[in-house]
């Protein structure tokens, strides 16, 4: 059941109203199993191996718990040992056997060996487990709390990767939605199906024909294709999120976030801080941490590895392809880059009168173009076209600067309604981010007329319902 | 929460009155504009009182005109109607003029297709079959009856109905600024007849043109998936079976295409529709096919498959003959 599917807005709203009129004592127990429920709806097996591995952790919890202080740390190699393999089982044996052609696997079994949303309850749960044991978190000792912080329905599928110590004490607490979480968990939720069926499906529908013969296009017009493919993986990827966080909150829950208009981001590093927050987040805490501490005595080598480990393991948390292994490998060059000049920098432009803000618009817009570069390794199908690609830009035709076949295609893919819609869709949708991201401008929206908000919200609706996407496109961190 | 459940109560009302009110203004901008309810008033005039109903899609309703044709034969076809918009059809043009004696239908090459099997708009069906009917010949799960009985009463609920509207609007706005009435695409004349508001000839083309514009039709109507289709198969057998039930005789017809067409066409492999056809010929009163039919004429047609006004007028001048003949 995807969460674009009115099936899905259906049964969301009636757990909603079931989950409030149930005793408080009964919610984490109705939220574990529509939880379970709802991953059944995508597959039996994987909805049993989540079901196994939630039982096993949990128990192996409890003993750590109750463990010597000899014996916590086998127990928790025990845990952490069984997630790891799970993971690179589930997210990288799929490429393995794909790629052993002798064996003859049907595809269907194939499939089986990637569940869907494992690279987002793994991460959960080995941090739980490394938390309890640093004693950061005390055990759980109620299976059903449990339970729903591993399989929690919004976040299973796309995150965002919640921590155990800010989730489960508000399943304990299992208190019903306030009003204002109900009316901003809806807004979030109408606003992710905005962003994902008006922006990302129809830039998705445009870069991807643009995609199908890239050498068809000038270098120009690849590298605005290559925005186009950012800005739509953004609105894919946080339409999924702001739909997770709105749905959690319909339940009280709060959830992390996850973007922080991170287009803007001045440099590349801190870029990173504002997008997936919760991955790196995580990456940060249990990588790259532990393993700068460890490279403490080795100056710059050891930071340069370190940053290098902690970027290529989120390029290949993605998944084992080549093209993922280089995004990380640029990423990580780039943060390299940035992190070794950003002092001499500083002191270059700190001598120029008057540049801040000049630097500030150029920074932004350089970041945004080394992201969205990247990021043709992450929408190619392999490493030839990517580097095809990357070649086309790089070349002399990038100075010819004709966009005549891009505007040719964005005719054909969407017409000149689509077009005004996308763009008039695009630009509304950057107001919202910078009004979410400013107190006093959203204090303001909140105090307007009920009648102005409504009638916003209305067009909202009404824009999706006549130009969302209804093919029922995946989001992209699904596949994750 | 008492106050938030009437806030919430109040925005879905508001919600429902600006679909009522969009709803309206597709009822009157866009279904009664529609001309296939057009041509169905024109048919249910107690005038028309036919002994022969021509039903199928784009083919016949352009390509005759009804100027040339006598009383007793009436053009009922619309563009995009497969054998099972033609079954519903005859059910219910049989119950309105009992004086139908015989049915023509289309034999082309696509109307076996995956392309027509995949078909499953019965919205303006609702207009003239029940539910049950329409779930029996279209073959719908409960669930997919439900919404097509949703899109027929409340047609803003289908996606296509609403690119529909979009373009209706645009066009509304667009002659509201400039003060120029925009055309539709096609209309139905004084006459009854259907037609292109813009015509072209073939013969204006460039030899690439033709080509790409041929292969581009053959793309859609054979190249989609199997050209001899299960479900079609049954629509047609459905058809031929309620025709001789009711005593009436079925014509099949196959209509004029343009060489490229042609060509283009024989490319995919018809074996498989040919079979198909003569499997069930002992069911027909008559096959009559004009495939070739004034092949050097390309001005007689408007694109790769549809004859033009001029081509109308001389192939419905030898189609009515030949009809005559085949029912005296």
């Amino acid at each position: 059941m995807s969460f674009q599917s009115v099936p899905f807005l259906v049964s969301l709203a009636i757990s909603v109203a079931l989950y409030s009129l149930l005793p408080q004592r009964w919610r984490s127990v109705f939220l574990a199993c529509l939880s379970f429920a709802f991953y059944l709806t995508w597959s039996l097996p994987y909805t049993l191996l989540l079901l196994l591995v939630t039982v096993y952790i949990f128990y192996l919890v409890q003993k750590l718990d109750e463990a010597e202080e000899t014996r916590k740390y086998r127990i928790l190699w025990q845990g952490v040992v069984l997630l790891v393999v799970l993971l690179v089982a589930g997210k990288y044996g799929r490429e393995v056997l794909m790629s052993l052609p002798a064996i003859g696997l049907s595809s269907s079994i194939v499939n089986l060996v990637a569940p869907l949303g494992i690279s987002y309850y793994v991460f959960k749960l080995l941090s739980y487990l490394m938390d309890v044991y640093a004693g950061k978190l005390s055990a759980e000792h109620n299976f059903a709390a449990f339970a729903a912080y591993v399989s929690f329905f919004p976040q299973i599928l796309a995150g965002p990767i919640q921590r155990a110590v800010d989730f489960l004490p508000q399943i304990r607490a299992a208190r019903q939605a306030q009003p204002y979480q109900l009316s901003s968990g809806l807004r979030l939720i109408l606003f992710g199906l905005f962003k994902k069926l008006v922006i990302a499906d129809a830039l998705s529908a445009l870069v991807a024909q643009i995609y199908k013969y890239p050498k068809g296009y000038t270098g120009f017009e690849l590298l605005i294709t290559s925005y186009l493919f950012a800005i739509q993986l953004y609105a894919d990827f946080s339409g999924i999120t702001d739909i997770a966080i709105g749905s959690a909150r319909l339940f009280g829950i709060s959830s992390p976030k996850n973007f922080e208009n991170p287009f803007y981001a001045p440099t590349i590093q801190e870029f990173w801080r504002r997008w997936h927050i919760t991955l790196t987040s995580w990456v940060r805490d249990y990588v790259f941490l532990p393993i700068r501490m460890k490279f403490r005595y080795w100056g710059w080598v050891g930071l340069t590895l370190s940053i290098f480990i902690n970027m290529i393991l989120i390029g290949l948390w993605h998944g084992a392809t080549s093209p993922f292994l280089w995004f990380g490998i640029v990423q990580g060059a780039y943060m390299v880059v940035s992190v070794f000049t950003l002092k001499k920098r500083d002191a270059i432009f700190a001598r120029i009168p008057g540049i801040p803000v000049f630097r500030l618009i150029w920074q932004s817009a350089l970041t945004f173009t080394l992201v969205s570069l990247s990021l043709i390794f992450f929408r190619a199908e392999n490493l030839r076209m990517a580097a095809s690609i990357l070649s086309s830009i790089l070349s002399r035709s990038f100075f010819h600067l004709g966009i005549g076949r891009l505007l040719e295609t964005i005719n054909l893919v969407w017409g000149d309604t689509r077009f005004v819609v996308v763009v008039l869709a695009l630009v509304y949708m950057e107001i919202i981010h910078l009004v979410q991201g400013n107190l006093k401008w959203r204090a303001y929206i909140l105090s307007c007329p009920t009648a102005l908000r409504w009638l916003v919200y209305y067009a909202m609706i009404l824009i999706l319902f006549f130009f969302g996407d209804q093919s029922a496109k995946p989001f992209i961190y699904f596949q994750f | 929460m008492r106050e938030f459940l009437k806030t919430a109560f109040l925005f879905a009302t508001g919600l429902a009155v600006i679909f009522g009110l969009l709803s309206a203004v597709y009822a009157t901008r866009v279904s009664e504009r529609d001309n296939f309810y057009d041509l169905l008033k024109r048919f249910e005039n107690q005038d028309v009182r036919p002994s022969v109903l021509i039903l199928g899609d784009s083919r016949p309703i352009f390509g005759l005109r009804r100027k040339f044709m006598d009383n007793a034969i009436y053009n009922f076809s619309f563009p995009s109607e497969t054998y099972r918009e033609m079954l519903l059809k005859a059910e219910y043009a049989l119950r309105q003029k009992p004086s139908i004696r015989y049915l023509i239908i289309p034999i082309d090459y696509h109307m076996l297709s995956s392309f027509y099997a995949a078909d499953k708009d019965a919205t303006h069906l609702f207009a003239l079959a029940s539910s049950a009917d329409i779930r029996s010949v279209y073959e719908f799960s409960p669930g997919a009856l439900a919404l097509a009985v949703l899109h027929g009463y409340i047609p803003l609920t289908d996606p296509e109905a609403r690119v529909t509207f979009i373009t209706v609007i645009k066009k509304d706005v667009y002659s509201l600024l400039s003060g120029r009435v925009e055309k539709r695409t096609t209309f139905v004349t004084a006459d009854g007849d259907l037609v292109p508001t813009d015509e072209t000839s073939w013969s204006e083309f460039s030899a690439a043109a033709k080509e790409a514009r041929a292969d581009r039709r053959i793309h859609d109507h054979l190249r989609s998936g199997p050209v001899v289709t299960d479900a079609m198969l049954r629509a047609l057998d459905h058809l031929l079976s309620f025709a001789a039930e009711k005593g009436v005789g079925v014509i099949g017809v196959r209509f004029p295409v343009t060489t490229e067409y042609e060509n283009r066409m024989r490319e995919v492999g018809l074996d498989g529709v040919d079979a198909a056809f003569a499997e069930r010929k002992n069911k027909f009163v008559s096959e009559l096919d004009y495939l070739r039919w004034s092949r050097e004429r390309e001005d007689f047609f408007q694109d790769a498959d549809h004859l033009n006004s001029k081509g109308a007028e001389a192939f419905t001048k030898q189609f009515v003959a030949d009809i005559r003949n085949v029912i005296k």
